[in-house]
């Protein structure tokens, strides 16, 4: 008896794997266009980056067919002022730090001229005000080495006439 | 220099309030030095949690723990201690017991006056308006946008605010709005909701007081666009100032200097 011969069918076209992932937020990343980035998701919630180049690639065609040229010339202008967006913060963000730490450091010369006895106690409101308006560390130094100065005369310390002798 | 009588009240005046840490009762003190330095005839009253501090600024004895000038009491016009909670946000407590019948003008006692236009502070707030903010600068500040539509702008480290009943009805919700924000549950938890907002707010006073301005119906005509000149915020911009002089200077004090040991 003759065997039966397995049942074969012949393969002539491929079925197209079903995708395991979809497409979100494509844009350009080239001003050709011929090159794309798109996150995908998988259905676990797992997300990636990938760069998708080539106007033959499957993917590259399964994104333009998704959505449509349109949209990733709308997502890449999106795109594009977002990140001028982050520049602009960022540089701000850094400036107010330089600013932060110039106005420390003045500030806490106004702290330290306050914190000398001759100064904290000293009666002479103009100078006094100088201080606490001064714009510069130097100002500071300046206007607490007056009023010292002063100080130093009125307590005896430096004597104005054996010196112009 | 004329010296008012400690009880002759005027009808504006500064209020700074001081709790927990000496670092904050010295900062206050320095700051109400500060303006009587340019603006002597101001009146100034320090809400302190200290009954020992207050002892000492009516009795006029320079014993404080730490250093300020020789005459500090003078430059304090009304100290007050009774029933001020030990409380970080003790500023929320006093606001609504200012004694001025006028205009009050609120600052953090991180503050320092730099200038004599301080004199002229009472004259911003204008007629049509109960309360006056400063801007908060986003670019210099922890946190501001809450949604994508909503954002905090009023700076409350600083502002003048009248005494009527609209406005001091809202200081009095500031307080208990805050509390409720900011209250735990025994297992860690929060005891009430704040809607669609991050927790990371609910430290924020300034987040209560933007709920009560946005979200209820307090009467009171409110606006944030007083000049930075009189809440200059280390990190602003000094560009901001657009050539004037800054009149408060707004500096922070530093935590390892809050949480310093007494010598």
């Amino acid at each position: 008896m003759a065997k039966s011969q397995p049942k074969i069918e012949r393969v002539t076209t491929e079925d197209p794997k079903p995708k395991k992932y979809e497409y979100r937020d494509p844009y350009w990343s080239n001003k050709d266009n011929e090159h794309m980035i798109v996150t995908l998701e998988y259905p676990d919630g797992r997300k990636s980056t990938a760069s998708i180049t080539g106007k033959d690639n499957p993917d590259f065609k399964a994104v333009i067919e998704q959505f449509g040229e349109k949209t990733l010339d709308e997502n890449t202008a999106e795109g594009i002022k977002r990140r001028d967006t982050q520049i602009k913060q960022r540089l701000e963000r850094r400036e107010s730090q330089a600013a932060r730490q110039q106005q420390e450091v003045l500030f806490n010369a106004k702290l330290e001229a306050f914190e000398i006895e001759a100064v904290k106690d000293s009666k002479n409101t103009p100078l006094k005000r100088l201080i606490r308006k001064a714009k510069t560390p130097l100002e500071v130094q300046a206007y607490t080495t007056i009023l010292l100065t002063d100080y130093l005369k009125e307590s005896g310390v430096l004597d104005d006439k054996k010196k112009k002798k | 220099m004329t010296k008012r009588k400690r009880n002759n009240i005027p009808d504006n005046g500064f209020l700074i309030v001081a709790s927990l840490k000496d670092a904050f009762y010295k900062a206050a003190i320095d700051l109400a030095e500060s303006i009587k330095l340019f603006y002597p005839e101001s009146h100034i009253t320090i809400f302190i949690d200290s009954s020992e501090i207050q002892y000492l600024w009516k009795e006029k004895l320079n014993t404080l723990s730490f250093k300020v000038s020789p005459d500090w009491y003078d430059n304090v016009d009304q100290m007050v201690s009774t029933d001020v909670p030990k409380h970080l946000r003790a500023k929320l407590w006093a606001l609504s017991k200012t004694p001025y019948k006028g205009k009050t003008v609120y600052l953090d006692a991180d503050m320092m006056c730099e200038h004599e236009d301080v004199e002229n502070i009472f004259d911003q707030l204008p007629d049509d308006l109960d309360l006056l903010f400063t801007k908060i600068r986003p670019y210099n500040a922890k946190v501001t946008k809450l949604t994508n539509t909503e954002e905090m702008t009023a700076h409350c480290g600083m502002f003048i605010y009248r005494n009527n009943p609209q406005t001091i009805s809202l200081m009095e919700s500031w307080y208990g709005e805050y509390l409720k924000q900011t209250e735990k549950t025994n297992k860690g938890g929060w005891v009430n909701t704040i809607g669609q907002y991050p927790d990371d707010v609910r430290k924020w006073d300034t987040f209560t007081m933007w709920k009560l301005l946005t979200y209820s119906d307090t009467g009171v005509k409110w606006d944030d666009n007083l000049h930075c000149r009189w809440n200059f915020v280390n990190g602003y911009h000094p560009n901001e100032l657009e050539d004037l002089d800054r009149v408060f200077y707004h500096y922070t004090i530093p935590e390892h200097v809050v949480h310093a040991k007494k010598k």
